[in-house]
């Protein structure tokens, strides 16, 4: 490089960037930091956007002939497209609101969510945090603990291990019951399995609702979150997959619609499949062998078939923990 | 095969299995001892009178019904517990826990009461249920139900120091104590500021009622008992008791003095002495009492000297305290101030009829009526001494109790000398006159005859 090029680079650094990684890499690394839930670059633009009423800008983001703009919005996978969209065009929408773009009501809001294909909920979200800069206050949550076991070559630990999160569902107050990703993960990658927990659970969880004649609370929306119980980061920038969380995503989902608590202490490990039906899961050994590090450990968990049942007694003998947790089968 | 999700959601932790299994236990056990017949007699923060205070001390006689309520709170708070939890409306971490103990059964060990209370609730449980008890305990999410405070009432007692700690320690635990009347400084025992409670004898409906539901099957029994408390209203009184109101309704007799026999029996048993050497000294107290003329309040010298006294004529070597704690232990005699020693018989009738039995005694031996008696008043024949007190009032229920423990054709005797109204026995009133003879109809109508039947005396007329 010479030393010419590297006191260029001392007061250029993206030069040094340029050298050493290729415009797709430096690419993926910019496109990590405008959506990653940390740093939401794209968020706080918009927010100034917002706030300097810069409509102009906001718009030509949506105009399909910005090339470099629509580029970025479909580099990844074409699914966060329409995250974007629906940030732009709340954004949009607030600034032609104008004084409050707090109070976003959802008339204006509605059709944003059809044109998007995304939750009510969601649009409400990013339009309160337009206009205040807050998220919108969540009055309870229901937590439910959930153990991933990773793809083999991943970033993550081997298959050995399981990696321990949960699914926390927050009741945001103003609603109509609508479910949606919390805006700052929005842009997680997730597979068509994975995604299932917002996309097909609530609607067998309503099913169950209507069955039980029970009436869901529709006066506050559930905004899910992931949280990890294990080395932030790890699993943001994995692609979360398998349908393996949504027997948790079903329980806790009930529960956050109903107002009803859950027992503390318990673990699901079931899938819900496409016809509502609770399954087997893989690496229920892993999973169990990751859950019974946490402290406290769970007293008590689901599994939905006697094969996952064996497997997880069998983990249990063999880390010396038979008797104090009950593996129980719904 | 593939399960639908309402199994799942209906899946319980291990820990609120546990929690509902120990509620049930609490509610079942209430159920059995608290008697729905006796209506509703609720701890006063349930009829809307006030908030639950964190600290209360439930004060009242033997048989009272002290335990049947701390149960019955027990229940109660059970219930709704189970009910929350089944509900799903409270986490297993937020359910108010009752915990029910005998103090006595706490025992003497030095370890900190909440310790001893974790380990009696979660006894037969896992360690996490313990756990869980023991934070509920620490967060004030403990309702502790403490039974039969007066068993271990003594000043030296290692549980009044515990306990006093305990209060102090967990300022935000609800504690109900629930003790007979003993000389305790509650307010020092339970701070901070405990407010007390006396348990209310049972009214007339609800005796009533009970009489009705327990002789259900027995319309005849029902207006005898019920003829039996308007007749006589010491017993009627003694009914307000809820134990003696089962004993009377069991005994199946309407006998005055039968169902005194009877109500003595039972509480003689509570006691951990002999029953017959407790009637005795029992009875050498009320005789003492009764002819020293004492105030109605007596003190705790006063019963272990006669004790004493009655156990070297007796000729045991019994310790005269041993016999004091086992006397007190029966409720027949009880404190009447948590502020000091001074005690009293549980009823005056109940008083005059030991006096009576002990006068009985005296009657039936060697000598009979021409026994001489070492009173205050010098030394009297028996029947010198009735001749006495008939027109003594404080003597009238003692001789009416004495007809009743007399063998019939002493206990005639008896009438006749009490309804011999002659120049003599008027000594100058004629209301004397008619007071001997009211007395003496009185006590014909307590004689037992040979079947054990009162009214079979024909030709005894007053």
């Amino acid at each position: 490089m010479g030393l010419k090029n590297l006191l260029r680079c001392w007061e250029d650094p993206s030069l040094l960037l340029r050298r050493h990684y290729s415009l797709n890499k430096i690419r993926q690394l910019i496109w990590g930091q405008i959506v990653s839930p940390e740093h939401r670059y794209f968020m706080d633009e918009l927010r100034d956007d917002v706030s300097t009423k810069a409509n102009k800008d906001v718009l030509a983001w949506l105009n399909p002939s910005n090339e470099p703009a629509q580029e970025l919005m479909h580099f990844r996978d074409d699914c966060h497209y329409d995250t974007f969209r629906a940030h732009l065009l709340c954004a949009a929408k607030a600034i032609e609101h104008g004084a409050d773009p707090g109070l976003l009501d959802d008339n204006e809001l509605s059709p944003i969510a059809g044109q998007v294909g995304l939750p009510l909920g969601l649009m409400r979200d990013l339009s309160h945090e337009f206009g205040t800069c807050r998220q919108r206050s969540c009055e309870s949550s229901v937590a439910a603990p959930i153990a991933l076991t990773p793809r083999r070559g991943g970033a993550l630990p081997s298959p050995a291990e399981a990696v321990l999160a949960q699914l926390r569902f927050e009741r945001v107050l103003g609603g109509t019951g609508d479910v949606y990703v919390t805006p700052q993960q929005a842009f997680l990658r997730l597979s068509q399995g994975f995604d299932c927990i917002w996309r097909e659970v609530p609607e067998h969880v309503r099913g169950l609702l209507a069955e039980r004649k029970e009436m869901p609370c529709v006066d506050f929306d559930v905004r899910i979150r992931i949280e990890h119980l294990d080395e932030e980061e790890r699993l943001i920038n994995e692609e979360l997959q398998g349908r393996s969380a949504s027997g948790a995503a079903a329980w806790g989902l009930y529960f956050a619609l109903t107002r009803k608590v859950p027992d503390d202490g318990i673990v699901v490990l079931t899938e819900v499949d496409k016809d509502g039906d609770l399954r087997g899961v893989d690496g229920v050994k892993e999973k169990v062998r990751a859950l019974i590090q946490v402290a406290p450990p769970p007293d008590t968990i689901v599994v939905a078939t006697e094969a996952d049942e064996n497997a997880a007694n069998q983990a249990l003998v063999e880390a010396r923990m038979a008797g104090k947790i009950d593996v129980r089968r719904p | 095969m593939p399960t639908k999700l309402e199994p799942l959601i209906e899946v319980r932790s291990r820990l609120a299995d546990e929690l509902v299994a120990y509620l049930q236990v609490l509610a079942d056990f209430g159920d059995r001892v608290v008697s729905p017949l006796l209506g509703q007699q609720y701890l006063p923060w349930r009829e809307g009178h006030g908030s639950c205070p964190l600290r209360a001390v439930i004060l009242g006689d033997p048989g009272s019904g002290k335990t049947r309520l701390l149960l019955e709170e027990a229940r109660r708070l059970s219930l709704v517990a189970i009910d929350e939890l089944c509900k799903r409306d409270v986490s297993v971490a937020g359910i108010r826990l009752p915990i029910y103990a005998r103090v006595p059964e706490l025992g003497e060990s030095n370890e900190p009461l909440e310790e001893l209370l974790a380990n009696l609730a979660a006894r037969d449980r896992s360690g996490q249920f313990r756990n869980l008890v023991r934070a509920k305990l620490e967060t004030g999410l403990c309702v502790v139900l403490l039974d039969a405070w007066d068993e271990v009432a003594l000043p030296e007692s290692h549980v009044r120091h515990r306990l006093s700690m305990f209060s102090r320690g967990l300022p935000h635990t609800r504690i109900l104590l629930a003790s007979r009347v003993v000389a305790t400084d509650f307010d020092e025992l339970l701070a901070p500021d405990p407010q007390r409670y006396e348990v209310p004898a049972l009214t007339r409906r609800q005796i009533e009622s009970y009489i009705r539901a327990t002789c259900s099957q027995d319309s005849q029994a029902i207006t005898s008992l019920l003829e039996m408390f308007e007749v006589h209203d010491d017993l009627h009184e003694l009914a307000g008791n809820a134990r003696l109101l089962a004993v009377m309704c069991n005994t199946g007799r309407t006998h005055r003095a039968e169902q005194y026999k009877a109500c003595l029996a039972k509480m003689l048993r509570r006691g951990h002495g002999s029953v017959a050497d407790m009637q005795t000294l029992l009875q050498a107290t009320a005789w003492r009492h009764l002819v020293n003329d004492e105030a109605w309040h007596f003190s705790r010298s006063f019963l272990h000297s006669t004790v004493a006294r009655r156990l070297e004529a007796m000729g045991l070597n019994d310790s005269a305290e041993d016999s004091v704690r086992h006397i007190l232990q029966t409720g027949i005699i009880k404190f009447v101030s948590v502020h000091s020693e001074a005690m009293s018989f549980l009823h005056p009738r109940i008083r005059d009829y030991l006096a009576a039995g002990e006068l009985a005694k005296q009657l039936g031996g060697p000598q009979g009526e021409q026994r001489i008696l070492d009173l205050p008043e010098g030394r009297l024949s028996a029947n010198e001494l009735l001749d006495a007190k008939t027109q003594d009032p404080r003597w009238a229920e003692v001789i009416v109790f004495l007809a009743g423990q007399l063998p019939a054709s002493q206990a005639l005797g008896l009438v006749e000398q009490i309804a011999d109204i002659g120049p003599s026995a008027l000594r100058g009133s004629r209301d004397a006159g008619e007071r001997r003879l009211l007395l003496a109809a009185r006590c014909m109508g307590e004689i037992r005859t040979e079947c054990g039947c009162a009214d079979d005396c024909s030709g005894y007329g007053p």
